[in-house]
Order: structure tokens, then C-alpha cells, then sequence
């Protein structure tokens, strides 16, 4: 789930989890399909801060609608520490980058050059591999 | 058997609960010497902070003591430890005219009879530099050092010469400085008279002084901004435990145990371990991702059977860190040791995700007992907060502790005999909200966190044994 840190996409965001809360409650899934969501963060600020403004916003949808009321001593529940990185909603950042915005890689090849996108793009893909390979061991 | 049982043994046989104190003989086996550590071992070092639980007096124990001197030396080997010869100049339990470190009484009487809080320590250490020199009572020597300061500074500089002609450096210790007496006002008072003295050392070729600290003492001390100390401060090192080096004492402790070291070779056999050395492997010490794959083959991958649910590795220091983000040793030992404790051979690893669940809310348990024996108001304060949810506003927290009357329960408990109120409650700016002083306190001691836009936030290490909830909406669902 894809977002820039403005309140729209909060709002946005909030009708959707008010209907997926809905299908949380169903105690007869037999697989639990909300650890298959992940936030991203789009077009980040650099920093800490940035990060963390939007993914406490996050947890607040997660919390709201989508993570179970647990007990204080419960830590193997659906709910997530506001820093834990494994958390749904501690969203996976992508910068912002200007040079993406004059995107142009059919006259400038160097546009696709992993040094261009891995200044924004590369912990977002590391993150996509580790979790695809993660995915995958569960079939296998 | 696989060899797991050897490896549980080892994690049964940790014994992180005795809080160390700088006079016991410490276990040379025990010690494990982080890299960044150096600093807090450095004799040029004055002040070295940090939490409880990170090894402080164990630390001073080791310089103390000259058998874990030598195995740190040789660990160390740029400090030049071997050419010490270290005293202790305060530490918890010091009692009796023989040592050369005084009591609480020895300090509390003096601070009665003497002007300068400077003069008490120098008459701490002139028992050392020369023991026959001026009278043989406490009070007495602080009152002749005072009326005669220049008989104090020639014993110095005469040792300090012999010292440095014997290419020996002479190290005093002060461990504890949190115990030096019952109230804040003293414990500043004889803190800022020792601060004072360790700068005029700092002159000194072959005498140095060094203070370990607890960091919310620090923390009071800095905000004091008293002029003796902010020199001092500057120059602090931080102790602390990454979590590399957590894992470090771990590994280290497997290694060295004769039964699991071939073991975990076996365990790690890609990373062709050469058992026939008595240290781990350097990789082992340092390397989170060698790390990483050596622990999840004692206590597997992931947090359950759900792979998304976090990876043991990594999920263990985070949930046992405080608002600094801050890991104490002691509850990582705890925990592996109470998962162990809890596992069996039932299991293919030594121990499992549930055993290591059961053993942070273990280490829960230990650090909110240890932060009450400390702040004995951290319980007042967290017992108004049970059943609360985090994270919240601010003003959810502050409502509770007023809604309890938590402020004047805090202060109606407290005596000249204890400092059992937070220090904030005495700052002017919070008179109008106390609880916004309690708020404060607890921030500084790492059990709340500020978020963003008033927010904040506990820490699972003190959230569970708190009893208090995380966020969530949806209620509890029957087992499936």
C-alpha cells in the first residue's frame, strides 16, 4: 500500500481499512492474510523523522482497524511495536529524488543505471527480494 | 540429541541476575571486551556513563581486581592496563577505617564539617598517597586539609613523581556515585566536590581519577549545569551494548564452554570455526550477518511459524531495549536464559520462539523491579497507567496520574531519608502540572518515548510488566 505522507492519503486510506477490518474479524481464514500487507512510504523526506511521522500515522490505521487487541504479556499477537521493523505499518521509505520527476530514460540511458535508482529505490527492492524469498521458503 | 542440549546448558547456566559490585572478585571467564568499550576502561578517561545493567561495576571491578586487569590488558592492549595499580575510592558496601573508600556515614558526617566538598575526597585519597600523613580520623584529616592545603599538595606531587619515575600511573575508582548518600542535594553536592578534584588531577603526569555513573545522575548533574562538571561532561564515554556485542557475549560464552564449542563449530560448519582456538572467531564477535545465521541455528529463524513475524536475530534486543533504544546485558542474559529454562528436548533448537517470548517478558519483569529499587515513585507512576493503551496523547497519560491523585501520592511518601520523588518535581517550570514533571522523569529514565506531535510510547520491556496494552482494535478471536 502506496502513500505520500499528506492527511488525503490517511483519509484515503481509512475507508479501506474500515472494510478490510470487516474481513479481519472472520475467525475461519485459514491463513492469516494481513501479514500479506506492507506500507510505503512515496516520495520520502531524508531523515528519521520523516520515517517516522508517517509510520506512526500508519500504525494509526493499523491499530485502529486492523491489529488485535492483545494483553500487555502478549508479544506473538497481530500487533506490532511502533518501532518494530517486521510491523505492516513500519512502511518501507522510497525518497524523494528530483531527477525522477524529469524521468527520461530513452535519451538518457544513465537513468537506468543502478546507481540512478538506488539512491531512492534500493532498500525498497532489497526489502521486495527478502520478502519474496521469505515468501516463497513458506510454500516450498 | 544434535547437540542442542550442550548448547542449552550453556544458556541455563547464565547467571545474569547478581548485580555486580566493583569489590567483588569478577570472573575472569566472564569477561567480554567489545572494541568501543576501550574508552570506558581508558585511565585518561574520567566519566563514563551509562544504564543500569550495562556492566559499570563490573568494569571497575576488572580494573580493580589485578588477575581481570591482566586478561583485560591483553584484550586492551593500547590502554597501557598493565601499568596501573588501581584503588577504590567509593563503591556500594564500602565500610570500615581500613579501606581506603568511606561509607555513606564517613561521607554524610563530613559533609557537616566540611567547606569544600572537594576537601572530603581529598582526604579519600590521601589515604592512599600517604597513609601517615596528617590525622588518622576521617573529619580530622578533612579539617587539617582545609586549614592546611599545602601539606596535602606535597604528598601529591611527591607520589605523583614516584609514580611517574616508576612509569605507573596510579588509578582511584568511584563506582556507585548514585549511593553515596541518601538525598539528591548530598549526592550533588559530593558528586560536584569529586568532579572538582578529577580536573585537578587531570594536571597530574601518573594520578588519575575515574568516575562511573549512572546515566539518570548524569543526566541531573548536566541539567544542574554546575561549572566543575560541564568541563568533565564533555569528555564522557558512553557505555553501552550494541547488539553485535550482545550476541558476542553470547557466542563468547558457548565457545568457551568445552562441551558446546564443537557444537556450534558443527552448527556454523560454513563458517569453517577453528575449534582448537581458545577465542571465538573474530566474524563471531563482530559480524551481524554471521551472527544472524549462527543464532537462528540455536533458536531458529523467525518469531513462529508465520514468517513475517520478525526474525529471532534481531527481534530479541529490540523488544528488551529501552526508549534509547538501549539493551541492558543483564536482561539479554536473562531472557536467554529463561527461554532456555523453558525449553526442551522436545525441540529441535535449543530454544524456540516461544521459549525466547516467555523470556522477554522475564527480563520485563527483572528490569521494572530493578527501575523501582532505584525510583521507588516509578511504581506509583505506573500502577495509575494499567490498562492503558500505547501509543497515545500525552494527555492521556497526564489525565490518569491526575485522575489518581498520582503527584500527591509521590510526594506524600517521600522523606528526607530517601529521594523518592523525581527530581523534575522540584523545577519551576512544571508547579502549575506536576504530572507533566512525572512525564519528564519518566522520558529521562528511557520508560516513555516522545513521538511525533505529542505522541508517545512504551518500550515493550517496560510496557509488559507495566500491564499496559498496545493499540489494537480488533478483539481478542477465538484459536484456530
Amino acid at each position: 500500500m502506496f502513500g505520500v505522507d499528506t492527511p488525503q492519503t490517511f483519509e484515503c486510506y481509512r475507508y479501506l481499512f474500515a472494510q478490510m477490518n470487516r474481513y479481519a474479524l472472520d475467525p475461519d481464514v485459514p491463513q492469516d492474510w494481513r501479514f500479506g500487507l506492507q506500507m510505503v512510504h512515496a516520495k520520502a523526506g531524508r531523515g528519521t523523522e520523516a520515517y517516522e511521522h508517517f509510520r506512526d500515522q500508519a500504525l494509526n490505521l493499523f491499530a485502529e482497524f486492523l491489529y488485535d487487541e492483545a494483553a500487555p504479556s502478549d508479544l506473538i499477537g497481530f500487533n506490532f511495536d511502533i518501532d518494530d521493523d517486521s510491523a505492516p505499518h513500519y512502511a518501507w521509505p522510497i525518497s524523494f529524488d528530483a531527477d525522477f520527476v524529469e524521468f527520461d530514460p530513452h535519451s538518457r540511458r544513465d537513468q537506468l543505471s543502478r546507481e540512478f535508482f538506488d539512491r531512492s529505490f534500493g532498500l525498497f527492492v532489497r526489502n521486495v527480494i527478502n520478502n519474496v524469498t521469505t515468501f516463497q521458503g513458506q510454500v516450498t | 540429541m544434535n547437540g542442542q542440549e550442550e548448547i542449552r546448558n550453556v544458556l541455563r547456566s547464565l547467571s545474569p541476575s547478581v548485580a555486580h559490585r566493583a569489590a567483588d572478585k569478577p570472573n575472569v571467564a566472564d569477561i567480554y571486551s567489545p572494541p568501543h568499550h576501550a574508552n570506558a576502561l581508558d585511565p585518561n578517561r574520567t566519566l563514563v556513563v551509562g544504564g543500569r545493567g550495562v556492566g559499570k561495576s563490573f568494569w571497575a571491578s576488572v580494573l580493580f581486581n589485578e588477575e581481570a586487569r591482566a586478561a583485560a590488558a591483553q584484550a586492551y592492549p593500547f590502554l597501557g592496563l598493565e601499568n596501573l595499580d588501581v584503588v577504590l575510592g567509593f563503591y556500594e558496601g564500602a565500610m570500615g577505617s581500613e579501606n581506603v573508600a568511606p561509607s555513606a556515614s564517613t561521607l554524610k558526617a563530613a559533609l557537616k564539617i566540611a567547606d569544600d566538598p572537594a576537601s572530603i575526597w581529598r582526604s579519600v585519597i590521601l589515604k592512599r598517597l600517604a597513609p601517615e600523613v596528617g590525622p588518622s580520623t576521617f573529619n580530622d584529616r578533612v579539617r587539617w586539609i582545609e586549614g592546611t592545603p599545602e601539606a596535602f599538595e606535597d604528598a601529591l606531587l611527591e607520589v605523583d613523581q614516584r609514580q611517574a619515575a616508576e612509569g605507573r600511573t596510579l588509578l582511584i575508582l568511584f563506582d556507585a556515585l548514585d549511593v553515596l548518600a541518601t538525598d539528591w542535594d548530598s549526592i550533588r553536592t559530593l558528586t560536584r566536590g569529586l568532579a572538582r578534584l578529577a580536573l585537578e588531577l587531570s594536571a597530574r603526569k601518573a594520578i588519575r581519577l575515574k568516575m562511573f555513573m549512572r546515566r539518570d545522575q548524569f543526566e541531573d548533574m548536566r541539567r544542574k549545569t554546575f561549572a566543575d562538571f560541564s568541563k568533565l561532561r564533555t569528555a564522557a564515554v558512553e557505555l553501552n551494548w550494541k547488539p553485535e556485542d550482545l550476541y558476542g557475549v553470547l557466542f563468547t560464552r558457548i565457545w568457551r564452554d568445552q562441551a558446546a564449542r564443537p557444537v556450534l563449530a558443527k552448527l556454523g560448519a560454513g563458517l569453517q570455526l577453528d575449534i582448537s582456538k581458545p577465542d571465538l572467531p573474530e566474524s563471531v564477535k563482530v559480524n551481524p550477518t554471521t551472527q544472524e545465521a549462527l543464532f537462528a541455528t540455536i533458536a531458529g529463524e523467525f518469531m513462529g511459524t508465520n514468517k513475517k513475524r520478525g526474525r529471532t536475530y534481531t527481534w530479541m534486543p529490540k523488544h528488551l531495549a529501552d526508549a534509547h533504544n538501549e539493551t541492558s546485558l543483564r536482561s539479554f542474559l536473562i531472557s536467554l536464559k529463561e527461554a532456555a529454562d523453558r525449553s526442551s528436548s522436545s525441540i529441535e533448537t535449543a530454544i524456540d520462539h516461544v521459549g525466547i517470548n516467555a523470556g522477554v517478558l522475564k527480563a520485563s519483569d527483572t528490569r521494572l523491579e530493578e527501575l523501582r529499587e532505584d525510583h521507588p515513585w516509578v511504581d506509583d507512576a505506573l500502577n495509575a497507567l494499567s490498562g492503558l493503551t500505547v501509543p497515545c496523547a500525552e494527555g492521556d497519560v497526564t489525565d490518569l496520574w491526575r485522575e489518581a491523585g498520582t503527584v500527591g501520592l509521590i510526594v506524600s511518601r517521600t522523606n528526607a531519608e530517601r529521594p523518592a520523588a523525581p527530581i523534575q518535581l522540584d523545577a519551576p517550570e512544571f508547579t502549575a502540572a506536576p504530572e507533566k514533571a512525572l512525564l519528564e522523569a519518566l522520558i529521562d529514565l528511557a520508560v516513555i518515548e516522545r513521538r511525533s506531535a505529542d505522541i508517545i510510547n512504551v518500550p515493550d520491556i517496560f510496557r509488559v510488566a507495566a500491564k499496559i496494552k498496545r493499540r489494537g482494535g480488533i478483539a481478542p478471536r477465538r484459536e484456530r
